[in-house]
């Protein structure tokens, strides 16, 4: 078989394939409830980390940990991050486990690795084609607040179960979310058997 | 041409691997009394509603139980007890992300806590 047999062959098969692949999208097509691919992972691990100036991504955390410093980060993580994140860190929120990508489990060495600096840029300035905002002002105040909660996400691994009950006052919640974890309470204290009805999602 | 092929090889990966591990949607609560708790190699919380319906908790190692501001543990899930779950249902399973176990329900006693 000639070169130019050869080529015509490997194109013919990739059109097929990205035929067969346009076919399968057509009829199937995309959800966000989906595990992205381990490719896709890979690919977007090593895009997220170019995204980070090598200058910053081995930068240090100059605030000095105190327990004033994890007690404002609790509170902060619990109003602005928890939603998908959770108060544990582990994502397994309803907007934590929906996102594409989904919000990951910090705990795990995944984040935990990360140096000071990448946890710190990521959430300044947030992750493209993710859920993940960027939080941020360029502004020292900003600044310190971001580095806090680097602090806090090393924390997680350890966190108790009465600091979780304390952030669960900081999530943010609407009238009926209020109702229903008083409605809740109240059962738990053997109250009233048919309490208000609870919110139908667990919110955050 | 080389880019057309690799545009649509790249089409072809991701549509072929999507739909993997499909997640369900969202957390609910589950509010109840403890009918009856199975410990194996993961527990089965089996819990009457407020609402008159039987529903069985999984509770895996990432569960997290509480008793008001304080930790708790599985063993504090008996028969008997009231709990407020957080839950998300995973295909035929619903999991217990949360439980909050509160006080013993007063019309009805505890009784044989732990069916192993």
């Amino acid at each position: 078989m000639t070169r130019a047999a050869k080529a015509g062959w490997a194109v013919l098969m990739g059109a097929g394939a990205g035929l067969a692949g346009l076919g399968f999208l057509v009829s199937a097509g995309f959800s966000a409830r989906d595990e992205p691919t381990a490719v896709e992972a890979f690919v977007a691990r090593r895009l997220r980390n170019f995204s980070i100036p090598s200058a910053h991504r081995d930068a240090r955390n100059p605030v000095a940990l105190t327990p004033a410093v994890l007690a404002r980060a609790r509170a902060h993580f619990a109003d602005h991050c928890a939603s998908c994140h959770g108060n544990d860190g582990r994502g397994q929120t309803t907007l934590g486990r929906n996102l594409y990508p989904k919000a990951p489990d910090m705990l795990l060495s995944d984040t935990q690795a990360l140096p000071d600096g990448h946890l710190f840029w990521i959430i300044k300035n947030g992750v493209r084609l993710t859920g993940m905002p960027a939080w941020g002002e360029d502004t020292p105040a900003d600044d310190e607040t971001t580095w806090e909660l680097v602090h806090f996400i090393r924390h997680l691994p350890k966190l108790t179960p009465e600091e979780l009950a304390e952030m669960r006052e900081f999530n943010p919640r609407g009238r009926r979310d209020w109702e229903a974890a008083e409605a809740e309470r109240r059962f738990l204290e053997g109250g009233d058997i048919a309490p208000a009805p609870p919110s139908s999602h667990a919110g955050h | 041409m080389r880019k057309a092929v690799a545009v649509l090889s790249w089409i072809a990966l991701f549509a072929a691997a999507g739909n993997v591990q499909a997640h369900e949607g969202h957390q609910h609560k589950v509010m109840g009394t403890v009918a009856q708790v199975h410990v194996e190699k993961v527990a089965h919380v089996e819990v009457k509603t407020t609402e008159g319906k039987t529903v069985i908790l999984t509770c895996d190692d990432k569960t997290q139980f509480m008793k008001g501001k304080s930790a708790a543990t599985l063993k504090d899930v008996v028969a008997g007890v009231r709990v407020v779950a957080t839950t998300v249902e995973e295909g035929k399973t619903i999991r217990a992300v949360e439980v909050q176990v509160g006080e013993m329900d007063a019309a009805k006693p505890a009784a044989d806590p732990h069916k192993h």
